[in-house]
């Protein structure tokens, strides 16, 4: 539906080109060649994150003032994407740094807090994580059982979270416990925990389907020391931090799905006009046409929701709505876009010569992370429903 | 569906053996590549790779279809050693479709028996889907075949004893130039190239050959001169069949992971009210599961009365694999997050069943077949 406000421009800016470009030969240049080495070895991508910190891209939309580059959401989607379509961990690692870590900092945080984190964050210097997710509360945040109890000075943290990207390599964790369990949502509240706070454990590092790169952990806390001036915001303030930070964190993933269908589109558009089959290229076969035009039509079409959706943000406006469209738009698009690509691709993109076996492994979990296509659903559905 | 004594028969014993000693070593194997040589000599032994060949050549003279059910058996447990019993029949079958007795005697029967592991090059790097226009040659000299070119993709070519390969004997005849033969692996100039690493199927090999100068005695010339692309179009149809066991065995797999999370998180008890969604991604699964199941049934009963089964062994394979790939999807959006990491075998199942879509003839040549056979007989799309 086509109505006020709804921020169509189908023109990205001068600078917003500028930045297209940059990050495009830094992700080309830097990004690209280990991409499928990393994939294979696990390996968390700390050189990029190093880079990516010097260039300014580790705290695209955190306030300058705190080290960030201050710029628009726009920016921070084509970021995303570009990275994503060189190597898919990178993309996420990316944006866990920019979002889950530094949003709630910058928007909840004491002036203390974003002076102590941010700069760092910012810089890629450390990195950060986001610690919502537990064995028995995954799209159902509210039920979680981490607890924090206050004794003094400080907060003892006691519980597990799964799933934590970045979690292998982080210094800093946005952590999420309850003060009470009986208050539900109300008593969900923020942290940040460094890894060096006594009680803080690495269980151990998930092996995955894809985004093998991204230092995913599960972690565990064991009467783990947290100042309370570590708290985000107020005791109870957790949920609301966790929506919020949630909201942006969808046009990350819708971003990052973007990116892989586009790195999947560019190479099965390569191969189709290089591979002969029947005395022509395979790009002369209409199911091979109608794939291709499948692919790079709905690739649009999310990018068009995702920049829709970062806009409604600059402006302030409510876009969660917007965001969950673009996160399930976007990551169905890019499953199927990257299943297209690999079947182009024939035996040959079965195997690990060629890219699109990993672009489709890494698409799944955009389907899934940061909540999953149902949940998405959902919003959207209570949405313009009502209630 | 309705089973005959013979074909529960060979459902269950395939049944117990994948169960009881398969599925301990999967994760271990499939982790470490290592390829199920043990485990095919040990198919040979229980008679389940002579399913469908007759007794006086080793075979159990059984039926298509309990053929299918053993391999959709086994593949549910591991796909990479259904996957090698796919690529050992296309290494058997040219020989049991267009040997000679002696060619029979000598190769037939101890591949049948499991007792040499057999593959089959017909794929080239040029070479996929369009399979005529292959490029390796045969010319003989002094009672003997001179090979040479390149196979790639042959699943198991590491491990195998003998080798079915398609090479040209004449160029200007197209695929009437076309010949079949039989290669052991001791053949002076046929060297093993490259092991593939694959999205899935890890622990199946899939190598490919360099045939330089590869001498091949003329009594292994499989039927006659040019009979090579007939002989391979036939060994695809049932090898098709195969895929199709198999898709339908990882599918099977899927199913009951996701079923298994459904009765554990209690989807059973809220169906009308809040797991509609669940419901019907199981529902939906559970009856194209049962009509690629019919689908296989249909295809092997036709293959048995002697008539083309094309068509139907084409539809097969394409609906059964593009299923396997959509339940393996269904599992993980249904289980989410944990279906990722490898404490469970879905991440497993995701990565082997889009090979089902690619190969043994990708999805788009099975439309193209199908169409084609749809379009000579003139609409009569539903067999009577």
């Amino acid at each position: 539906m086509l109505v006020k406000g709804a921020g169509i421009s189908f023109d990205l800016s001068e600078d917003h080109l500028m930045i297209q470009d940059m990050v495009r030969k830094f992700a080309e240049k830097e990004v690209s060649p280990g991409a499928g080495e990393r994939d294979r070895s696990m390996e968390f991508p700390r050189d990029i994150c190093s880079k990516l910190g010097e260039l300014g891209l580790m705290g695209v939309n955190t306030p300058t003032e705190y080290g960030g580059a201050g710029m628009d959401s726009i920016s921070y989607a084509i970021i995303i994407e570009e990275l994503s379509r060189a190597c898919a961990s990178t993309g996420v690692v990316a944006a866990v740094q920019n979002t889950l870590a530094q949003l709630p900092l910058y928007r909840f945080g004491t002036e203390e807090l974003k002076r102590k984190y941010l700069p760092d964050l910012a810089a890629g210097k450390k990195i950060g994580a986001y610690c919502l997710t537990e064995p028995s509360s995954g799209s159902d945040a509210g039920s979680l059982q981490t607890m924090a109890q206050k004794n003094g000075d400080f907060y003892f943290l006691n519980g597990q979270k799964l799933f934590v990207t970045n979690g292998m390599a982080a210094d800093f964790f946005i952590v999420y416990a309850t003060i009470d369990k009986s208050k539900g949502n109300k008593g969900i509240s923020a942290f940040v925990v460094e890894r060096t706070f006594p009680g803080f454990k690495i269980v151990r590092k998930e092996e995955m389907l894809g985004v093998r790169a991204s230092g995913t952990a599960q972690i565990a806390f064991e009467n783990c020391r947290v100042p309370v001036s570590n708290l985000i915001g107020e005791e109870g303030d957790g949920f609301k931090i966790a929506l919020t930070t949630l909201d942006s964190g969808r046009i990350s993933i819708a971003s990052q799905a973007v990116g892989i269908a586009q790195g999947a589109y560019d190479a099965a558009l390569k191969y189709s006009k290089e591979r002969s089959q029947f005395g022509k290229t395979i790009s002369n076969f209409q199911f091979v046409q109608e794939m291709l035009v499948d692919m790079i039509t709905y690739i649009e079409a999310a990018r068009l929701l995702v920049y829709r959706s970062s806009y409604l943000k600059d402006k302030g406006v409510p876009f969660s709505k917007e965001a969950s469209m673009a996160k399930y738009f976007a990551s169905t698009m890019s499953e199927k876009a990257t299943s297209h690509a690999l079947q182009i691709h024939g035996g040959y993109g079965y195997t690990k010569d060629y890219p699109v076996e990993r672009f489709y492994r890494d698409a799944r979990v955009t389907e899934i992370y940061e909540g999953t296509t149902e949940v998405q659903k959902m919003v959207i559905a209570r949405n313009i429903l009502g209630g | 569906m309705v089973l005959t004594k013979q074909q529960n028969y060979w459902q269950n014993l395939a049944k117990q053996f994948a169960e009881s000693e398969v599925k301990p070593k999967v994760n271990e194997m499939e982790k470490q590549g290592e390829f199920p040589l043990f485990f095919m000599k040990k198919l040979g032994e229980l008679g389940i790779l002579g399913i469908g060949f007759p007794e006086k050549y080793g075979g159990q003279n059984a039926d298509s279809f309990s053929f299918i059910l053993a391999v959709k058996e086994i593949s549910k447990v591991w796909a990479s050693l259904g996957l090698s019993i796919g690529a050992h029949l296309l290494g058997t079958n040219p020989i049991y479709f267009a040997g000679t007795e002696e060619q029979k005697k000598h190769y037939l029967i101890p591949l049948v028996r499991g007792e040499m592991l057999g593959a089959f090059g017909l794929t080239e790097p040029s070479s996929g889907s369009d399979a005529a226009s292959s490029r390796t040659s045969a010319v003989s000299v002094n009672g003997s075949y001179l090979l040479n070119g390149r196979k790639v993709f042959t699943t198991s070519a590491s491990y195998a004893s003998t080798f079915v390969v398609s090479a040209l004997t004449s160029r200007e005849k197209g695929k009437k130039g076309i010949s079949a033969f039989i290669l052991e692996r001791n053949y002076p100039g046929l060297m093993i190239a490259k092991k593939e690493e694959k999205l899935g199927l890890r622990a199946s090999d899939t190598s490919g050959l360099i045939l330089d100068g590869c001498q091949v005695p003329k009594e292994n010339l499989l039927g006659l001169e040019g009979d090579g692309f007939r002989v391979f179009l036939q060994t695809l149809d049932a090898g098709r069949l195969g895929i199709a066991g198999w898709a339908l065995g990882i599918a099977e797999a899927a199913f009951e992971q996701m079923l298994d999370w459904a009765k554990k998180n209690e989807v059973d008890s809220g169906l009308m009210d809040e797991h509609e969604w669940e419901a019907g991604m199981i529902a939906e699964a559970a009856t194209k599961l049962e009509a690629a199941l019919l689908l296989a049934q249909e295809a092997c009963r036709v293959k048995d009365t002697g008539q083309f089964y094309i068509k139907e062994a084409s539809m097969a394979k394409y609906f059964a694999s593009t299923l396997a790939v959509e339940v393996c999807d269904a599992a993980l959006k249904i289980i989410g997050c944990s279906a990722l990491t490898n404490d469970l075998p879905v991440e497993r199942y995701f990565r082997d069943a889009k090979l089902g879509e690619i190969g043994e003839g990708t999805s788009e040549i099975q439309k193209l077949v199908i169409a084609r056979e749809v379009l000579k007989t003139s609409g009569r799309l539903v067999p009577a």
